[in-house]
């Protein structure tokens, strides 16, 4: 299978969440992904970008950036925002961390998108915004004999 | 995402639907809140999951924020029939220690 790439620029929505996990869980589908790989995908692309919409973009709106490319049996996705950044990210990135504990924000984003991918990183400036890279693998396709 | 409820003996069953995301949780939320603040005589409250097709980690948020509401009127909360995408991200929250599982 040729290697693929997609890349989408959405604005920062609540009602984009949904648009943005299908169109990922539809660019992996050549992948063969288990039911379950898939839903691990769509939770862990949810969480990103609702981390731009209701963290980056908090109280405005911009552009989010999600690039998926697919490298032999693997997905590589990177969400992009140029929005309010992170101050102290390995802080942000321990469980239950939420800055936002009065709206009911759970603060578990970040260990579901650990948990559910394979490979995963968070690079980010305060007022420059922030990228997520996630990587899941996929079991080769079995030919049979 | 959609709720309905629906009081049976003394459960009140409250039955979600569709996908639980952010913007899901922020729609059913009143509505959740108004079913039990309507049935406060019920001496348990189950959510029953079933037919819900996603969950994030709003639903985490979600469910307690309405376990807190229950618990104000000493009402137990459960949660029936998560399917496997939901259940694997509730078991990974711990949110079964305090909501558990029914049947």
């Amino acid at each position: 299978m040729k290697d693929n790439y997609l890349k989408l620029e959405f604005l920062s929505l609540p009602e984009n969440q949904a648009f943005a996990r299908d169109a990922v869980a539809a660019f992996c589908l050549p992948l063969n992904p288990t039911l379950s790989q898939l839903s691990d995908v769509k939770t862990a692309v949810s969480e990103a970008v609702t981390n731009c919409t209701v963290h980056a973009y908090r109280g405005t709106s911009g552009i989010i950036t999600v690039e998926c490319r697919t490298e032999g049996g693997q997905l590589h996705i990177k969400i992009g925002d140029k929005g309010a950044g992170i101050a102290d990210v390995n802080a942000a990135i321990q469980p239950f961390f939420t800055t936002m504990p009065s709206d009911e924000r759970s603060g578990m984003g970040f260990t579901i998108m650990q948990t559910f991918m394979d490979e995963f990183s968070v690079q980010s400036k305060v007022g420059e915004g922030t990228l997520v890279c996630m990587s899941k693998r996929f079991e080769p396709e079995v030919e049979n004999a | 995402m959609t709720v309905q409820g629906s009081l049976s003996g003394n459960t009140l069953y409250l039955y979600l639907s569709g996908e639980i995301d952010s913007c899901g949780a922020d729609k059913v939320r009143k509505a959740c809140d108004k079913l039990i603040e309507a049935n406060i005589q019920a001496s348990r409250i189950v959510f029953n999951m079933e037919k819900v097709s996603f969950v994030d980690s709003a639903v985490i948020g979600f469910l307690m924020g309405r376990y807190k509401k229950a618990m104000s009127f000493n009402i137990p909360v459960y949660i029936q029939n998560p399917p496997f995408g939901a259940d694997k991200l509730l078991s990974l929250s711990g949110i079964y220690s305090i909501i558990p599982k029914t049947r």
